[in-house]
Formats: C-alpha cells, sequence, structure tokens
C-alpha cells in the first residue's frame, strides 16, 4: 500500500515538477482545489496511473475529486484495481 | 435591422420538436419549442422591468440550458447581455457590473444575492432569479442595437467591455453558418464559456441552422477522454476550440477507442496551432476539414484560411491566419508609420468593416486609442503584428507591446503585475511569458519581497481572489531586485535571462 504513495510522491515531484518543496506535499495536500497541480498535470498524472498500476479511468472519472491528494488518489487505484480483478 | 437572434426564432417556430441544446452533465436536452418558451418568459418578466432598450443585463450564470434561454430572453425583451465569469473572483465581477451600469442581473435562483451591494431582487421563475439594480438609471449610452458586451484583460489592470451591435455580431454569425454549411442534422460543440467571443459562433450560428448544440461545462471542456466520447455518443460534426484544448486530444482522448466518423471540421481560433500538435490532430481525424479562423474580441472574425486537405502539403511553419472575411477589410500599418490597404509587407494589423465593435462601454479615451481613422472609416489596431506571404496570406507574428496569449484568452501582463503589487509583502514584482513556437507555455512571476519568499498556494490564493484563473502564473521566483533598465523601468530583457 505504502509503495503507491512512495511512486506517487515521486512523480508528483520529479515528473510533474510540481512548484511544492518534498516538505510541503503532504498526503492529504489538495493539488486541484489548492490549485498545485493544473489541468493538463492532472491529465498526465492519470496517464502515469494507467500505466504504471494498469488500471484504466473511464471518461467520467477524470475528475478532480478523484486526484486532490494523494490519499485520494491511492484510494482510487487501490478501487480501480480491486474491480479489475472482480471482473 | 435584423437582429441576432431571428433566426433562431424561425428555427423554434418551424421545428419545435427539433433538439436545440443536449446537456450530458445533466443527462438532459432542450428542444427548440422549449428553448423558445423559457426565452419567452424571460423576455416577459425583463420587459416588467420597464428598462429603457438596450440596457444592460448582466449574466451571473453557469453555463446550462437556461443560461441560454436567457440570453435569448435579453436579445428578445430588446436588452443586451454581459455574460460574467461566474469562475472570475467577486471583485472583478462587482467592477464589471458597476462599470458597466447593468439594469439587471440574472443567476439561480438557488443561490444567494451575489452581489447585495449592488442590486436588488425583482422576481424569481423558472429556477432563475431576477435582480435589478440598486443604482440609479445608466447614464451611459451604448449605440444604437446593442446586443452584447463582452469583457477583456486591459494593461491598466481594468478589464474593458467590447461593445458588440445586432448588426456586427450578424456579420460574422450569417457568413460563418454559411461558409461551414450548418444544417439541422449537425451537432456542434459549445466548448467556449459564454464570456468568451468563440461562444458566439456556437450560440448564434448553430442555433439559427437548427443545429444541436453540446453544451459542455469548464470541467467537462478540460477533460479529452471525456469529449472524445461524447464526440461519438452525440455524433458531434463540427467542433470549435482553442488549440490549447484541441492539442490534449491526440494524447488523452483515445480516439481509437471511440467513433469519431461524423466529425467533418475543426475550427480553431484565439492562438497559434503550432504544428506538430495540429499534424498530431489531423491524424486521429483525418476525414475532417481544418479551418484557422483569428480575429479579436473588438472585430470577431475577421480573416479565416481553410487549411489544405490532412496529408496534402508538408508545412513546417504554422498556417496563415488567411484572408479577411468578406465583411471585413484589413490593412497594415508600417513601421513607418504609413498604412498599406493593398496587404504587402509587415507591420500592425488593421480592421475595418461590419463586424467591428461599437467601442468600449464607458471608456471613450480608450476606444479612441484603440481606433485609427485612414481613408475615411475608423480602423480597429489589433496589436497584432502580420506579415503577407508570397500567396497573399496574411501570416502571424505575435504580439505587439506585452499582451499574450493563453488557452485563448488575451491577457495583459500588466494586470497580473498591478494585481501583484497589491500584496502588502510585494515590494516589486514583474510577469514574463515563457514562450514556445508562438505559443504561450507558462507564465512566470518575479517578484521582490523583503521579508523573504512567500509560498507558492498563498501567492496563487492570493491572485485567484482578484484575477481569473485563466491568468494565474505557473511559477514564483522571488529575487533580491527586479533588474532595470537605464530608464529605471523593468528590465525584462535581463528577466528572460533568468528564465
Amino acid at each position: 500500500m505504502a509503495q503507491i504513495k512512495t511512486q506517487l510522491r515521486e512523480y508528483l515531484l520529479t515528473e510533474l515538477n510540481l512548484p511544492l518543496q518534498p516538505e510541503e506535499l503532504q498526503d492529504d495536500t489538495l493539488l486541484v482545489s489548492d490549485r498545485i497541480m493544473d489541468s493538463i498535470s492532472s491529465l498526465m498524472l492519470v496517464e502515469y496511473l494507467e500505466k504504471t498500476f494498469n488500471i484504466s479511468f473511464e471518461p467520467h472519472e477524470v475528475t478532480a475529486e478523484n486526484l486532490d491528494s494523494i490519499n485520494i488518489i491511492e484510494a482510487f487505484v487501490n478501487h480501480k484495481q480491486v474491480s479489475a480483478k472482480a471482473a | 435591422m435584423q437582429r441576432l437572434h431571428k433566426s433562431i426564432l424561425h428555427q423554434a417556430a418551424t421545428n419545435p420538436e427539433g433538439i436545440a441544446i443536449q446537456f450530458p452533465i445533466e443527462k438532459r436536452n432542450f428542444t427548440y419549442g422549449q428553448l423558445h418558451n423559457l426565452a419567452y418568459e424571460i423576455s416577459l418578466a425583463l420587459q416588467a422591468l420597464s428598462l429603457p432598450k438596450g440596457s444592460i443585463v448582466a449574466l451571473y450564470l453557469d453555463k446550462s440550458p437556461e443560461a441560454i434561454a436567457a440570453i435569448l430572453g435579453i436579445l428578445m425583451a430588446d436588452l443586451a447581455y454581459l455574460p460574467l465569469d461566474v469562475d472570475a473572483p467577486d471583485s472583478r465581477n462587482r467592477f464589471i457590473i458597476e462599470q458597466s451600469q447593468a439594469q439587471a442581473i440574472m443567476t439561480r435562483e438557488d443561490v444567494k444575492n451575489p452581489f447585495p451591494a449592488l442590486v436588488i431582487p425583482f422576481r424569481t421563475f423558472y429556477g432563475l432569479a431576477l435582480y435589478r439594480s440598486s443604482a440609479e438609471a445608466s447614464v451611459l449610452s451604448g449605440p444604437e442595437g446593442l446586443a452584447y458586451v463582452l469583457y477583456t484583460s486591459g494593461s491598466t489592470g481594468l478589464p474593458k467591455g467590447v461593445m458588440v451591435t445586432h448588426k456586427a455580431a450578424r456579420a460574422f454569425v450569417d457568413w460563418a453558418r454559411d461558409t461551414f454549411v450548418l444544417r439541422p442534422e449537425d451537432t456542434l460543440t459549445s466548448i467556449a464559456p459564454l464570456h468568451f467571443d468563440l461562444s458566439i459562433f456556437d450560440i448564434f450560428a448553430g442555433l439559427s441552422a437548427g443545429c444541436t448544440l453540446l453544451l459542455l461545462t469548464p470541467s467537462e471542456s478540460k477533460n479529452p477522454l471525456l469529449l472524445s466520447s461524447y464526440i461519438a455518443e452525440y455524433g458531434v460534426t463540427t467542433i470549435y476550440a482553442t488549440p490549447t484544448l484541441l492539442q490534449l486530444m491526440p494524447r488523452f482522448g483515445k480516439a481509437s477507442r471511440y467513433d469519431h466518423s461524423k466529425l467533418r471540421q475543426v475550427l480553431f481560433a484565439g492562438e497559434v496551432f503550432p504544428i506538430p500538435a495540429l499534424r498530431a490532430l489531423q491524424e486521429i481525424w483525418p476525414a475532417a476539414k481544418f479551418y484557422n479562423l483569428y480575429g479579436p474580441t473588438e472585430t470577431n472574425v475577421c480573416t479565416w484560411h481553410p487549411l489544405p486537405p490532412t496529408g496534402t502539403d508538408d508545412r513546417q511553419a504554422p498556417y496563415p491566419i488567411g484572408q479577411p472575411c468578406p465583411y471585413d477589410q484589413c490593412a497594415i500599418l508600417q513601421e513607418d508609420g504609413s498604412i498599406s490597404d493593398k496587404l504587402t509587407g509587415n507591420g500592425e494589423l488593421l480592421v475595418a468593416g461590419a463586424s467591428v465593435m461599437a467601442g468600449y462601454l464607458g471608456m471613450p479615451e480608450q476606444t479612441r486609442q484603440a481606433l485609427v481613422a485612414h481613408q475615411g472609416r475608423m480602423w480597429y489596431k489589433t496589436g497584432d503584428l502580420v506579415e503577407v506571404d508570397s500567396n497573399g496570406d496574411l501570416l502571424y507574428h505575435g504580439r505587439r507591446g506585452r499582451m499574450i496569449k493563453r488557452r485563448g484568452y488575451r491577457i495583459e501582463l500588466g494586470e497580473i503585475e498591478t494585481a501583484l503589487h497589491q500584496h502588502e509583502a510585494i515590494a516589486q514584482a514583474a510577469c514574463l511569458a515563457l514562450e514556445k513556437e508562438q505559443s504561450v507555455s507558462a507564465i512566470w512571476v518575479f517578484y521582490v519581497a523583503p521579508e523573504g519568499p512567500l509560498p507558492h498556494t498563498l501567492l496563487t490564493e492570493f491572485l485567484a481572489d482578484r484575477i481569473p484563473e485563466y491568468m494565474l502564473p505557473d511559477r514564483f521566483v522571488h529575487l533580491p531586485e527586479i533588474p532595470q533598465t537605464s530608464s529605471q523601468k523593468t528590465d525584462y530583457q535581463a528577466l528572460k535571462q533568468l528564465l
């Protein structure tokens, strides 16, 4: 579980290069609501999540509600992986 | 005078069962009959206010079928509409309401009075709330036949209201409807927000041709995957959007999963479309025709260029903005101050003709500065630098001054600086736009704060209360001092070296 968060943090800070110092990025930092991550970065994040965690976003799932913090993203990835297995 | 909405009323009379608006986010639609009935009710409610003809009614409404009906109702009542950006800071909207001397405001019934200091409740109906201004009757005089007012960024830090008459709007709308052969079988995306001039095409060209409008909210428009699924689901035939948005489709739209075979034309405007991104888009939509439209809010679309069929040329530079539309004339203000109306050489593009604005509302001085007299006509100075190529087409070469285009919006960098200077911890600030292939990729702010650097989130939050979201900078850089030129002005060239 913790691994998803570690990978995510790494991606957000180094690949997406979000304008935050590492210590400012907490698991509950609001990325979209606090305008840290813009819409294009959100799309790149979706692309990254799909590839890295082998999940697929439905069109209506690409929303701030599913991408707003590390905690929320982790929960969403877990949910997608579980429902993929169930299917 | 033929009014802008007349053909839409005609569509409602001849085809009341036709679908005027699809509104996917709420999974509902509006027929032409429903649209007309609500617009009619709204016009009656407005008439009860007994406002003088041509008075301004501000719309403080999210994009919805009701908002479109409100626009039509305002026009049917012989009034002019002013679409506010509901996502803009309150301070900006308050300024616009006061500066425009709007006589009424329409919003949703379920939100409380958004501007209690400025407006008084009048009545509610069909989920809408109508307020009248608490100010004295407007003393601003608008032009005869004013249809709408759109506010754009101003260099002094204050937005300016571009006044467009029915006649001027129709020059473009009628041409566009015929040129792009819009028919009732067509489904058009409505991506642009109502305060953005691209919406004029969607609403008026689309609905006057009896098309179905696929009304998208801002969050839906930013989701290329959703857009891709809608194009298939609703059988979209025509898209009009900015390159910023369109270029996300090839990478993020997963077009191969969806059937986009009905899409027959793609219109883009608002900024330069970099060639690699355009080619990628043409690859996913090989059967569609592409058109580059150009024009500031002040002139509406004034030049256009149909792109050659996909795969038939290997152009490397961005496509021209093309030729003047038949209702307008273009001329070039040369470096030496002379005006050439033969369309040769290079310089600042001037536009005269039927679609040009009637001026900035309540700002005669700015209006005078924006226009130049030549051969007995008034020409709008676009601030855009152009060159005429060997085919006689106009090539866009960027902006004069410190205005930039981002996501199709015009931004005066000075407006961002003015907002930053209101922060008590900031002694000095300078903005720069980072450009790649003539399109803005990021806005950088350099600032001096004697107490030390400020967090990004704090600065963004501060600015978000003062300027619209599309103007928010991407990066903030704290400097001990801002470099200055010998004349004690910000040395932007020196700052560029820091990027």
